[in-house]
């Protein structure tokens, strides 16, 4: 059972102060009507490592693509944070964009995704070998559509873990044998990323 | 859907928008019904009669209660969506003009514009007695009104603007100005002139503090003791540190921050007011930081509740009395549903009876029929109407997915009609009749999402 948490104790004791964040944009020369999509990773790397492929290629099919670095990541790494105040980050950078975001969460960075469902409706959710974690993911707002994508020979996300993630968004997980954790980066990182595009073009857009 | 499409259907024939859902005004809590609406799947027409959103919030309408330095009285994220965020970097109290850009990203962010009709009062809704819903909209300018037909209205057309205006005795003679607080926008209005503030609620106070700076004199008369919780305690929104107690049992809490609000402010006896007669929280608290610094610096002089009037005297029930050329009666609004019959609300003994509703959402007399952002309470209401507008859009798609369900739902609730949703006992004057305590309504509305949820 999710949890539904309407009360969230915790931000009214302490909400999460600002702190900053990076974005890299990614805009399509021509606005294509599709909606934006909003990249999270799970390590200090942060926004950089969708720069190298991924955010180019979805804005050349119409997507506007922008990564983030929540604090403690990129060149937002001075400020130390945690999951809270991460998720916080994900829905304010979501929030200040002009449309509903996809979001896509990489690894641990698909944990955070999990949390700020709870805080943002996001127009869809894709999980890119998700590192969950042990507690059970919040309830998303909105009920947004869900895609997990993974590597199932990834040791860091193997089979099983994407399986266990899929289940709980009620979701088939879509498996790419040999894509690698770091799929992004990796020789074959178009195939990935256009199942994802197809997907959202099926999805959510022109809905 | 186009303008043209409504033009062959008079006032007598209805133009039947099948499983569409009606909404009645887009500020706050008509956005947040539209969007909850939509994101439950539900076609959404929603009806305002000003051309822009944000209701009592935009400074712009007629009817719009803000003044020149409104902020908000709840802390920002006490009182944002709790799926949109406001930006982390605006200040811990936001300006007004801050919460209607708010409002505007919100409608532009979730596309909400598209469905709402500017320009149109809804001046009739009427039940056709199958559970739909006959409603009447008319052009606020221009006379060529339409019947559409709906399968659920949604009501959510504010409280804070049908001025409640008090009648003391010799209140005609007067040959001063009266002023309602809702038509004062501005302190230019009250440079130079000797100035009678009437009521304590936020705006009152609020009010008084703005006019202090500004007129030549302000007196402020208050009809008994109040609670003043100042923005800030313990370094932190006055709203945050009470969270931050909210282990400690209800009575404990009560106490312990009489007994810090005693010790901080003071007694307000002190300052020439009186002692509040209640425990703290048994009727909400002010929120006002500056009322008791004015008060301190004497540009503020307090006063009890008038007596009488005469042609160019205000005389208070101690016996004093003053000369103000202008009377700011801050003495609240009424709750007005011009557009149907007060019984469907379970409304009795006219305008001023507040509703009995389920929840303050439902109305027993029929389930279709449902109105969001009629309360108040001791923190930002923002949050609690979201909830409310998800718990209405669940249940009236329980009703289309599973009527026997919805059944069974129903008869549970309707039981729960006039129940209040308060800490221990609160005020039961009229005027409180729509007061919640947070956390305990929160928990309610918490309990009746999940309940829909699980009926599925
Ligand atoms: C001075 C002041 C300060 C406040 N501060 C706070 C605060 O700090 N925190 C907080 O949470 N709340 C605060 N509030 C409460 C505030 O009223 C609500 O937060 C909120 O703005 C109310 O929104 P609403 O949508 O219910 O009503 P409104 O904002 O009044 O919107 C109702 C809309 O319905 C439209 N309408 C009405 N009748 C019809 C009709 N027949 N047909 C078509 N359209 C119609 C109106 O034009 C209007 O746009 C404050 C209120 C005031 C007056």
């Amino acid at each position: 059972m999710s949890r539904l948490d309407l009360l969230r104790l915790g931000d009214r004791r302490e909400p999460v102060p600002h702190a900053a964040r990076e974005v890299i944009t990614s805009e399509p020369d021509e606005p294509a009507g599709k909606p934006a999509l909003l990249f999270v990773g799970g390590d200090r790397r942060g926004a950089g490592i969708f720069a190298e492929h991924w955010l180019g290629h979805a804005a050349g099919r119409g997507f506007p693509a922008y990564a983030l670095s929540v604090r403690g990541q990129g060149r937002a790494a001075e400020v130390k944070g945690d999951l809270r105040a991460w998720a916080s980050d994900v829905a304010q950078t979501a929030a200040s964009l002009p449309a509903r975001p996809v979001i896509i969460g990489h690894s641990k960075g698909a944990q955070i995704l999990a949390e700020a469902l709870a805080r943002y409706p996001a127009r869809a959710a894709v999980f890119v070998a998700p590192r969950l974690g042990r507690l059970v993911p919040p309830t998303p707002a909105g009920a947004p559509p869900t895609l997990v994508v993974g590597d199932p020979d990834d040791k860091r996300a193997p089979r099983q873990m994407l399986e266990k993630a899929a289940a709980h968004y009620g979701v088939a997980p879509l498996f790419f044998q040999g894509a690698g954790h770091e799929m992004m980066l990796a020789a074959a990182w178009r195939e990935p990323l256009d199942a994802i595009l197809d997907w959202l073009d099926g999805t959510v857009v022109g809905e | 859907m186009s303008e043209g499409q409504f033009d062959a259907y008079g006032v007598d024939a209805a133009y039947d928008r099948g499983e569409a859902v009606c909404v009645i005004g887009a500020g706050m809590a008509g956005l947040l019904a539209v969007k909850n609406l939509r994101e439950q799947g539900f076609t959404v027409d929603c009806y305002e009669r000003e051309t822009a959103v944000g209701g009592s919030w935009n400074w712009r309408h007629d009817r719009s209660p803000v003044y020149s330095s409104t902020h908000l009285v709840s802390s920002r994220t006490h009182t944002e969506f709790p799926d949109f965020p406001m930006p982390d970097d605006w200040p811990d109290y936001p300006h007004h003009s801050q919460i209607l850009a708010y409002l505007e990203r919100y409608t532009d962010h979730f596309g909400l514009r598209e469905h709402i009709w500017f320009g149109s009062e809804i001046s009739r809704i009427e039940p056709t007695g199958d559970g739909r819903w006959d409603v009447i909209v008319k052009p606020v300018s221009g006379n060529a009104a339409r019947r559409l037909r709906y399968s659920a209205v949604v009501i959510a057309n504010g409280h804070n603007w049908d001025p409640r205006l008090p009648s003391y005795k010799g209140q005609e003679e007067f040959r001063g100005e009266i002023l309602h607080s809702s038509a004062y926008k501005e302190p230019a209005r009250v440079r130079g002139r000797k100035v009678l503030v009437v009521g304590a609620g936020n705006s009152g106070c609020d009010i008084a503090g703005e006019i202090a700076v500004n007129a030549d004199k302000c007196w402020h008369s208050t009809r008994r003791g109040y609670w003043f919780v100042p923005k800030y305690m313990f370094g932190r929104p006055g709203d945050q540190t009470m969270a931050r107690m909210s282990w400690m049992p209800f009575g404990l809490r009560q106490k312990v921050s009489q007994f810090a609000i005693r010790r901080v402010v003071g007694d307000p006896r002190r300052f020439g007011l009186q002692r509040p007669e209640h425990a703290l929280f048994a009727s909400h608290p002010i929120v006002n930081s500056h009322l008791l610094h004015h008060i301190g610096h004497g540009t503020i002089t307090p006063k009890p509740d008038i007596d009488h009037f005469t042609a160019d005297e205000v005389h208070f029930t101690d016996g004093t009395s003053v000369k103000p050329q202008l009377v700011i009666m801050a003495t609240g609004y009424r709750t007005t549903f011009g557009f149907c019959d007060p019984e469907l609300l379970g409304m009795e003994g006219g305008d001023d009876g507040s509703p009995r509703l389920i929840g303050h959402m439902f109305t027993p007399r029929t389930p279709t029929l449902a109105v969001a952002g009629l309360l108040q309470a001791d923190g930002g209401i923002f949050p609690l109407v979201h909830w409310q507008t998800i718990a209405i859009a669940k249940w009236l798609r329980l009703r289309q997915k599973d009527p026997e369900a919805a059944a069974r739902f129903w008869a549970n609730a309707v039981p729960e009609a006039g129940r209040r949703y308060v800490h221990g006992k609160l005020n039961d004057t009229p005027r409180h009749r729509l007061e919640v305590s947070y956390e305990v309504y929160l928990k309610a509305l918490g309990q009746m999402i999940e309940e829909l949820d699980g009926v599925k």
